[in-house]
């Protein structure tokens, strides 16, 4: 069922939820950059621009404790962090793109052991998405099967109508429990005509096709020229909605600190080098080839589906130019 | 599932075996407490923690026993590393484990069992052989091959010398060079690389294998296991990778699509048939 939100009901929602103790995150401007962060009023919230790194920083933090221990003389304590003090979240103004990554992690995070720092995030968020009506040239959600106005993710969906405000379509539990909590709020659209949606300039990629090259091509002349430029920097994982690599760090002293979960690169040198000295993936080619195998073929093999969105934030941002889209589609039409 | 948080266990030996390696015994902190990381098979490894350093796997080099003793054996390689060669008797450690798969020990009775191990892989293989010792009569045979490598390099020397006079298995150590040392001790060894040294044995179908060597040395010794009609099924190989978490999550340990600390670190070498990159 589609409702009708007007711009000046939005800001009432977010200003009603931030007033319900809930972290209310969305885009927001940040010393230049947006970035999806705490609101702390409605006003704050920036829709026309794509955040810089995406939104999956709301369930799976750049860094985050997961011990703390201290000790006194011989005696050792530790303490678990309680995923229970997470506190209840509506992220807000989803690109579908970063949207569609959430259930790709929810896969990553629930498979066998399951991961509570994750999931009890995950389980008190409610996601609402915003369709994008704005492409650049380095969008390419089409490519990958995606769409501006995706679902895929979300639990409520908005999309911008001529004249302001939104249509919001609610699609999971969350989602409606949401809309009926601030029933008055909404109303039934009127003849609301949804803003023509974005259209990234990219054709399909044939992802069949790029994962069957994959299956039979580890070892292939072309993976030094696809990768010769990339610079070992780690930025495209940072950005990138769906990387979900972390490396595990003690900070503090012998007596007290804490055990830490931080954001990994599979692009960076140490991330297999052994103790030993030994490194499986010693040079930057092998570390690139990594990146496309895991997004093209070993997540496919393991959950069946894809670990790209298509967002383009990794081309926007790598200093020697890497185009992970134009290498996609080289692959399919080898 | 083991308790992901640590447990405390002390330090209860520290014995040097080279300059950089030495054997450490922990037993839990407090005593009439057995800890979980002390239930384990070999292959398989736990994850030392050092508050202040980090946090490390270790592969168990002593056999799975009633008495709880859990016995690392440990190479200065890193911060960690470092950091636990600086403790002493008494100091606190925490562990948490066991992970991973370890050695196929059910399949092995009735077979004959060669164990290879290069460098300090020879930790997971001694723990398969003290395993395997214990019940020695149930195997066709049992040869260990250990190589260094320099003759100073070799670990457990004293129970290396032990097992070269033992009737209950046949032993080759072996040395990538000796320079122009032939004998340390009572220990004898020969030189050359391992392939070299497996080329020597006469294995018969239906062998089984074990191997734990460096990363670079699995090639030749496979091909050498396989030309002496050894199956590919019959040869297990614990990998080494960078593994963190140890559960499966931060992806370091990835061989292809399986993760070594979940999948491995002990594979069959017909499981990593068509994993392009695992050797």
């Amino acid at each position: 069922m589609q409702k009708y939100l007007s711009q000046e009901n939005f800001s009432t929602l977010l200003e009603k939820l931030i007033a319900s103790g809930k972290r209310v995150v969305a885009p927001k401007l940040n010393a230049g950059t947006v970035l999806y962060e705490p609101l702390k009023n409605p006003a704050e919230i920036v829709i026309d621009r794509m955040p810089r790194r995406s939104g999956k920083e709301a369930f799976f933090p750049i860094c985050e404790e997961i011990i703390s221990y201290g000790k006194e003389g011989q005696k050792v304590t530790v303490t678990d962090i309680d995923p229970a003090r997470f506190p209840e979240t509506v992220l807000v103004g989803v690109r579908p793109c970063d949207a569609a990554a959430i259930p790709m992690l929810d896969a990553v995070f629930s498979w066998d052991y399951r991961d509570e720092f994750f999931l009890e995030r995950r389980k008190k968020t409610t996601v609402v998405g915003m369709a994008c009506t704005e492409a650049d040239d380095a969008c390419f959600c089409t490519a990958v099967g995606l769409s501006p106005g995706d679902p895929k993710g979300g639990d409520i969906l908005l999309t911008q109508v001529e004249g302001g405000g939104y249509l919001c379509r609610a699609q999971s539990e969350k989602g409606e429990a949401l809309v009926a909590a601030h029933a008055a709020l909404f109303s039934e659209p009127d003849g609301h005509k949804s803003l023509p949606l974005a259209e990234p300039q990219t054709e399909k990629i044939d992802l069949q096709k790029v994962k069957k090259w994959l299956d039979t091509n580890f070892e292939h002349p072309d993976w030094d020229s696809i990768a010769t430029r990339c610079v070992g920097c780690g930025a495209c994982a940072f950005v990138c909605p769906a990387c979900h690599c972390f490396d595990i760090v003690d900070e503090g002293t012998e007596k007290s600190g804490t055990r830490r979960k931080n954001w990994d690169a599979c692009g960076f040198w140490k991330f297999t080098h052994h103790a030993s000295g030994h490194n499986p993936r010693d040079l930057q080619p092998k570390r690139y080839r990594n990146r496309i195998m895991h997004k093209f073929k070993y997540y496919d093999d393991k959950f069946g589906q894809r670990l790209c969105t298509g967002c383009g934030r990794c081309i926007r941002l790598c200093p020697a130019g890497i185009d992970i889209a134009a290498i996609v589609e080289d692959i399919s039409k080898k | 599932m083991p308790p992901l948080l640590p447990e405390s266990a002390i330090i209860d030996e520290i014995i040097p075996q080279t300059p950089d390696t030495t054997l450490f015994r922990l037993l839990p902190k407090e005593r009439v407490k057995r800890l979980h990381a002390a239930d384990f098979s070999p292959g398989q490894f736990l994850q030392l923690s050092l508050p202040g350093a980090g946090e490390i796997p270790v592969s168990y080099c002593g056999a799975p026993g009633e008495d709880g003793c859990i016995e690392l054996c440990i190479k200065k390689a890193g911060h960690v590393t470092e950091f636990l060669h600086s403790r002493s008797i008494g100091s606190v450690a925490g562990v948490h484990g066991a992970y991973g798969n370890g050695f196929p020990l059910g399949i092995m009775a009735g077979h004959d069992i060669v164990l290879i191990a290069g460098g300090l892989g020879i930790a997971p293989i001694r723990s398969l052989l003290m395993s395997l010792l214990t019940r020695a009569s149930l195997y066709r045979s049992i040869t260990l091959l250990y190589g260094a490598r320099t003759p100073d390099q070799f670990v457990f020397r004293d129970e290396l010398i032990l097992w070269q006079s033992s009737t209950a298995l046949k032993t080759l150590f072996a040395v990538d060079r000796s320079d122009g040392v032939v004998s340390s001790g009572t220990l004898s060894y020969t030189t050359g690389m391992l392939n070299m040294a497996v080329a020597e044995l006469s294995l018969h179908e239906g062998c089984i294998a074990a191997l734990c060597v460096p990363p670079a040395a699995y090639p030749g010794i496979i091909t050498e296991l396989k030309k002496q009609g050894v199956e590919d099924e019959n040869i297990h190989l614990s990998l080494e990778r960078r593994m963190q978490c140890g559960v499966g999550r931060c992806a370091h340990c990835a061989v292809g699509t399986m993760l070594c600390c979940q999948d491995g670190p002990v594979f069959s070498y017909a499981g990593l048939r068509g994993i392009q990159g695992a050797i």
